[in-house]
């Protein structure tokens, strides 16, 4: 069985929800209560199939752009990251661009998934086409980490796909 | 400025049609600038280099030429490495890194060796009898000299020993000890410790040439060993001291140079790391520390184990002596005469001077065992007659 190890990274806006997604994917639980995460907070999930084992090192790096030039450092050889935004709230989903930018400067060659977070608050074809107008080059994903829908899927679609 | 640049058009002009073969190192290096200029026609170019090769040949041939060549050309070159050096700056660590851990292992070998020399000097004035004497007076009063206390405090123990990805944080290869193994994922240290580096080597560091070295917490140390693509992370219950710091960057620096293409190119991929890989690293731990305590430990106690060997050994020697030793002469006469009354043979035994007179009954049906008793009696200084 081949074993890999991989670091995935967390971005996006601040309060978008990605250590709600971490912990709903890693110890499936929730809570509404809004801790801000400083600095960044790593998480371990290990996937296994019949002929490879994963194990993916989840790197949550806290959204508050006061420190965004000490988060930048947590962002090298990732191999992924997941960019986050809230569907609630459009900034959030504009400013997805900045986190592909500041990303793919450390990291060109690595792959990016983007994400609309909180679908269960809200149901928008609109925002979603609108999304889709806005990054035609990366696929989107819908989950909601309060209800869990999508969430294992986005992560466990990211494992195999680094399979090489 | 037209004029100038009028005039270098003119002499290029020269320089392609082939009027003037003999050029100064000056004008050649003026010619590789205008050969990027968009005031030549391609076709003009292509007659300027062929030109300019012919002429860099003879300028190279005469020594003269040649000094001004170089200095010419060296004026524009400098600027042009120092920007790549400054961009590339991690690439040629990289490259560099290899040449550099030879140089700096020879040194630490020869530092290492002076100071095991001082180590041994110290060792040995402090095993002297003198001492020992010291310490059984200390002992006999049921006190503990400073220096046993700081002896038994002072000994490093590792916890465990990680090879870690810099800037990933992913975990290379990994090696337990005690019971250490029991408490946290190690990908999960790892990581947290990488975010910490990075945090710390952010924050304190403006021009990132400084790096986290350890990490202290109770009785509890982590120290960091850095390399150009992965840094070490060693747990131990206290801070090396300097030899102890010295030997483990020789054996660091050894493991590198072996495996540092495997550590460079790590992806993740933990089939890429090998066999070969895992008993290197299994070798660096075992090699770190542990010995360097035992040995001092042995070197300390080699006077007193020799001491101790030589009496045991004077205790086994007279003890077989006395083994082998010929039997009493009165004793012989006891076993001899205890075989014959196995045999039921009635018989005399007599003790003469220095033989054993043995009188066999004639009415006696059963012969004497004349083999079995010389055997007995062979083994003192005495000799045996039959009748």
């Amino acid at each position: 069985m081949s074993a890999f190890l991989a670091k995935l990274c967390l971005l996006g806006d601040s309060s978008v929800g990605k250590t709600s997604l971490v912990r709903r994917y890693v110890d499936n639980e929730f809570s509404d209560r809004y801790l801000m995460t400083i600095g960044a907070k790593i998480s371990t999930k290990s996937i296994t199939d019949k002929t490879h084992a994963i194990k993916l090192m989840i790197w949550d790096i806290e959204g508050c752009s006061d420190y965004r030039q000490l988060s930048e450092n947590y962002l090298k050889d990732s191999t992924a990251a997941i960019i986050v935004s809230d569907i609630s709230n459009p900034k959030s989903i504009e400013n997805m661009q900045d986190h592909i930018d500041n990303y793919l400067k450390y990291n060109p060659k690595s792959k990016i998934y983007l994400t609309l977070n909180k679908s269960d608050l809200k149901q928008s074809e609109e925002i979603i086409q609108n999304t889709e107008k806005m990054y035609p080059q990366k696929t989107l994903h819908q989950c909601s980490a309060k209800s869990g829908n999508g969430v294992k899927e986005l992560f466990d679609k990211i494992a195999q796909n680094l399979i090489p | 400025m037209k004029n100038s640049s009028a005039k270098e058009l003119e002499s290029l002009r020269d320089l392609i049609r082939g009027k003037d073969k003999k050029r100064s190192a000056q004008e050649l290096t003026t010619g590789l600038e205008l050969l990027n200029s968009k005031k030549l026609s391609s076709e003009e170019k292509e007659k300027l280099k062929k030109q300019l090769s012919l002429s860099f040949a003879e300028c190279l041939q005469s020594s003269q030429e040649n000094d001004q060549l170089t200095n010419s050309l060296a004026k524009k070159i400098a600027p042009i490495l120092k920007s790549q050096i400054k961009e590339n700056r991690d690439s040629i660590i990289d490259a560099l890194y290899p040449i550099m851990g030879a140089l700096i292992s020879k040194y630490v070998s020869e530092a290492l060796k002076e100071l095991r020399r001082d180590v041994d000097k110290k060792m040995s004035e402090k095993l002297s009898l003198k001492r020992f004497l010291h310490k059984k007076s200390l002992s006999s009063l049921q006190l503990d000299s400073n220096q046993d206390i700081l002896a038994s405090s002072l000994q490093t123990k590792i916890q465990g020993i990680f090879l870690i990805k810099n800037e990933s944080g992913l975990l290379i290869e990994k090696k337990y000890y005690n019971d250490f193994e029991n408490t946290t994922d190690p990908d999960m240290i790892a990581g947290l410790l990488t975010a910490i580096k990075s945090f710390a080597e952010d924050c304190f560091s403006k021009k990132k040439t400084k790096h986290l070295k350890q990490i202290e917490y109770d009785d509890f140390v982590i120290n960091i060993e850095l390399l150009p693509n992965a840094y070490f992370a060693i747990a131990s219950n206290r801070e090396f001291n300097k030899a102890e710091s010295i030997s483990l960057r020789g054996n660091i620096l050894k493991f590198y140079e072996q495996h540092s293409k495997t550590i460079r190119s790590f992806n993740g991929d933990l089939d890429k790391i090998d066999q070969n890989f895992k008993e290197s690293f299994s070798f660096i731990s075992q090699s770190i520390l542990h010995k360097n305590t035992e040995e001092i430990d042995s070197k300390g106690n080699k006077a007193l184990k020799i001491i101790l060997f030589s009496f045991a050994f004077l205790f086994i020697f007279l003890f077989a002596q006395s083994k082998t030793q010929k039997i009493d002469a009165l004793k012989t006469q006891k076993i001899v005469a205890q075989e014959y009354s196995q045999e039921k043979i009635q018989s005399k035994i007599e003790r003469q001077q220095n033989f054993i007179q043995i009188n066999n009954d004639k009415s006696s049906q059963t012969p004497l065992d004349k083999e079995k008793i010389n055997k007995i009696v062979n083994k003192t200084t005495l000799n045996v007659k039959f009748d």
